[in-house]
């Protein structure tokens, strides 16, 4: 790639960052006109750290990762902006907290990116996957026994060291990744072509097949027995799509797919906090004042939105429970109508593309994997939530992605996106090389 | 392996595009059924944020009037609850009644305001703002009627009978619609009634009063003169099987026809009533509103000669006991107070009203169209009733509502009522100044007894304050 392309991207990543920058700094604007009636450019503080840092983060890549998509940070800056607006109106006291995170996030993605042994096509992460496993694993299972739930109700998920709260799940998601990548991008030739014939079908190489099936179980298992159904999800979706990918072998999806809707019914059976979420998603109507509140609710909030929104800080999305975590989406629609909600999902579509396309290029097979499973995994869990809210898939607890208020979740977002950045860059580095 | 990841893509996008596809479904094509859902907390929000107008006296005196707190919510205040009968109750939970109801459009605003101007304020934001509507009703003499009543049960009713606007409406008991949501089930169950309007919706046997109308049918058919004279020696009647009876003129056996209706002799309108007929008698009440809802802007009943049954089955003693004011006639002091009014207009029953005029959103006031003055009963027999009814006053029994200065023509009424121990109701109708009527007044007082007595002091008492006459 010439020098001089190599700047016009910049550039237009520069450009596109100042945009999102310049959204809320207007969002923060608006809100305050709202609730003052005047702009009150103290209150305009959150919008002038994102800046800062992300253009802070926007120099640094481009003084040692030139290579990388330049699209990346600044469509997770317009959506974190857009988060800090939204929890700025629904949850002012989570304020500060997450512009912390925020910074703090592009802080873990500069470090994914950049760090020395990162540069050497990731083989870190490849070589010493089963500690990865095995750190993520021990840390799940230490929230089993001490898991806590910073707001002293509900699943907990949560492992607290003094103030301080992080979800074990949240990590496990970037491990399970890594380690998938690293299996299959060794195994994969055995698990696309292997198997033993039994009559009509073939039936895949099992002792390569077992590893993968115990971690992940055992990942799933953990999971349904904190009832984080949402992640469980998103593991069991992004497991299939890897394994696909590696292999092509459909047989493997349909199975696990076999095995969801299983898992699903026995877990409709035995489990209330399901039962639920699969009633109130399938017809919530007659009780839309008890148990389908919240989804009732949400879509009240949809509709209340219209087209154009009722404009930021003039709607009435807190009559939705816990809205600035599950329910950001909704809040969107509801104050920034379906303009507002169809840029967040134009804003993911775009950003899932890019990391594939980061997979296609990366002429690594580990590389190739471990985008095409990052992608997949942040693809699914905004599908999932955007989903949820619309009553178009069950109701699970997993955020939206950059936009909902938690640290974890943001933090490891942004993990996730440095790590597409490193592997969008490789291959124009290894065009460079060549 | 690109192939497989370039299918991944295609699904992951495909999934983007069904969520995109559902956000249009919900907040385009399912919205108005969604936003109409009784709950949707956003339309009591909405409600609170109507800034409906104020309803006003004749003088501009505000009735009842929104509040707004510093959140933009607004609140009703009725800063006169006592006309709670007439402006009505404005209540989330409860809804709204009588101006509040009927005139629910203007006062939110909802006609009146220019198209673009509603989706240019809806766009902003901009609270919806409603429309003054102004009452034909005196907040003063609205007060003075409703300290004559006092705590009695009934009503009281003042109005122009040369324009039919009301002037001044009581229904005692009263509420506070200011307290409604605390009090409504209180209210609902309560045994006197309170929600009931006394005035319009109160059916009542309307005694002696009636004799107005049964006087008025007799000299409008020519079957009877002012001049002709009646004779009551014995103070009873019998009719077929029955008696009736009449203690109303003692010492006196024989008076022309506007003496007898001054003294209120039962015998001598039995005894036209029998010469009327069914069908005359019911033609001059249905000329004066009878049998048909009065087309007031709040909720009025029909009043009717016969409860039960038809006319044609009315029987002699049925007819003698219709035509003193008994029988089965059940009335509303509203349709009283229009008798009165007719016979002030020269015969003519004036289109009752309440609202005096209502505002535009440049802040014009527009008086509403009204119906034409209806005749009951031709000028002339109107002036002979006229001169029977101030004859009542200067020498019959309404003589306790005669004033200084000003001529009074009235009608008491004493109607017995059907429960065993019971006082009977009193009634009074009349107008004043009698040459040239301002007001007509009727006074109910349920089981107050003797009409003369209870019901015609009442009515001197608002009298004297709207002509200002000091007795004391």
């Amino acid at each position: 790639m010439s020098n001089v392309k190599r700047e016009t991207r910049n550039v237009t990543g520069l450009t596109l960052l100042d945009l999102a920058i310049l959204f809320t700094g207007a969002g923060f604007v608006s809100l305050s006109l709202v609730e003052r009636g005047r702009v009150d450019w103290v209150e305009l503080w959150p919008a002038s750290v994102l800046g800062v840092a992300s253009l802070a983060a926007w120099l640094v890549l481009r003084r040692w990762l030139p290579l990388g998509d330049p699209l990346l940070l600044p469509i997770a800056a317009l959506l974190c902006g857009l988060g800090l607006v939204l929890i700025a109106r629904l949850a002012p006291n989570f304020l500060v907290r997450q512009v912390l995170w925020v910074v703090l996030g592009l802080g873990a993605m500069l470090g994914t990116a950049l760090l020395p042994p990162a540069a050497h096509n990731l083989r870190w992460l490849r070589r010493y996957r089963y500690t990865w496993l095995t750190l993520g694993l021990l840390l799940l299972s230490l929230t089993l026994l001490f898991g806590v739930n910073p707001s002293g109700y509900g699943a907990r998920l949560w492992l607290g060291l003094s103030r301080l709260y992080f979800q074990p799940s949240e990590l496990l998601k970037v491990v399970m990744v890594v380690f998938l990548a690293s299996y299959l991008a060794e195994k994969r030739e055995l698990l696309a072509v292997g198997g033993t014939r039994l009559g009509p079908w073939r039936v895949p190489p099992l002792p390569h097949l077992g590893p993968l099936l115990l971690m992940w179980g055992f990942s799933v298992v953990l999971l349904g027995w904190q009832r984080d159904l949402g992640a469980a999800l998103l593991f069991f979706g992004t497991f299939l799509a890897m394994l696909y990918a590696a292999t092509g072998r459909e047989v493997y999806v349909w199975v696990g797919a076999g095995l969801f809707l299983i898992s699903a019914i026995a877990g409709y059976q035995l489990f209330d906090h399901v039962r639920l979420r699969v009633d109130a998603w399938w017809n919530p109507w007659p009780e839309a004042s008890g148990r389908a509140f919240q989804i009732v609710q949400s879509l009240l909030a949809f509709a209340a939105g219209g087209v154009l929104g009722q404009g930021l800080g003039q709607g009435y999305p807190v009559f939705i429970p816990v809205v600035h975590s599950d329910f950001a989406f909704a809040a969107i629609g509801e104050e920034l109508g379906l303009l507002g909600t169809l840029a967040v999902v134009i804003l993911f579509a775009v950003l899932v593309y890019r990391g594939f396309r980061a997979a296609l290029a990366a002429g690594d097979t580990f590389a190739t994997l471990l985008a095409t499973g990052l992608s997949t995994m942040l693809g699914l869990q905004a599908l999932v939530i955007m989903g949820g809210t619309l009553k178009l898939v069950p109701l699970t607890g997993v955020t939206l992605p950059f936009v909902s208020y938690g640290g974890s979740s943001l933090l490891i977002s942004f993990v996730m996106l440095g790590l597409l950045l490193r592997i969008s860059a490789m291959s124009g580095e290894a065009g460079h090389a060549r | 392996m690109r192939g497989n990841i370039r299918r991944l893509v295609a699904i992951l996008l495909a999934g983007f595009l069904l969520v995109g596809l559902t956000t249009g479904y919900w907040q385009v094509v399912r919205a108005p059924e969604l936003l109409a859902r009784a709950d949707n907390p956003r339309l009591v929000i909405a409600e609170q944020r109507v800034q409906r107008g104020r309803i006003l006296d004749r003088h501009g005196v505000a009735l009842a009037y929104d509040q707004v707190d510093e959140n933009g919510l607004t609140q009703r205040i009725y800063s006169y609850p006592e006309l709670v009968h007439v402006t009505g109750f404005y209540s989330l939970r409860y809804g709204v009644s009588n101006i509040e109801a009927a005139y629910d459009d203007v006062l939110r605003g909802l006609s009146g305001r220019p198209a673009l101007q509603a989706v240019v304020d809806d766009l902003l934001h901009r609270p919806q703002v409603g429309f003054d509507v102004m009452l034909t009703i005196d907040a003063a003499w609205q007060a003075t009627a409703d300290d004559a009543l006092g705590e009695r049960r009934g009503a009281v009713l003042v109005l122009d009978p040369n324009t039919g606007a009301i002037l001044a409406l009581v229904s005692h008991p009263a509420y506070d619609p200011n307290r409604l949501d605390e009090t409504w089930e209180t209210l609902r169950d309560a045994p006197d009634t309170p929600l009931l309007n006394r005035a319009t919706q109160g059916l009542y046997p309307p005694g002696s009063a009636f004799k107005t109308v049964t006087l008025a049918a007799a000299l409008e058919s020519g079957l009877a003169s002012p001049e002709e004279v009646f004779t009551d020696a014995t103070g009873t009647l019998q009719v077929g099987d029955f008696t009736i009876h009449c203690r109303n003129h003692p010492g006196l056996t024989s008076f022309d026809l506007l003496h007898a209706y001054a003294y209120s002799c039962n015998v001598t309108f039995a005894e036209l009533g029998l010469r009327l007929g069914a069908q005359r008698l019911a033609t001059t009440a249905r000329r004066f509103g009878f049998e048909e809802a009065p087309p007031l802007e709040i909720p009025a009943e029909t009043s009717h000669l016969v409860l039960t049954s038809s006319l044609d089955e009315l029987d002699e003693q049925k007819l003698a006991t219709t035509a003193f004011g008994q029988g089965e006639l059940a009335v509303t002091p509203l349709q009283m107070a229009l008798v009165a009014a007719a016979v002030a207009n020269g015969g003519q029953v004036p289109p009752v009203h309440l609202v005096q005029a209502i505002r535009d959103a440049s802040g014009q006031w527009h008086e509403p169209t009204r119906a034409a003055a209806r005749a009951a009963i031709s000028p002339a027999t109107a002036e002979k009733v006229r001169r029977a009814m101030i004859l009542s006053v200067e020498e019959g029994r309404a003589a306790q509502a005669a004033l200084l200065g000003v001529t009074v023509a009235g009608k008491t009424g004493t109607a017995q009522v059907g429960e065993e121990g019971a006082l009977p109701h009193a009634w009074f109708i009349g107008f004043a100044p009698a040459e040239a009527p301002q007001v007509a007044i009727v006074v109910l007082v349920e089981n107050g007894g003797d009409g003369g007595r209870v019901a015609a002091p009442v009515a001197r008492e608002i009298l004297e304050h709207i002509f200002g006459i000091n007795n004391q």
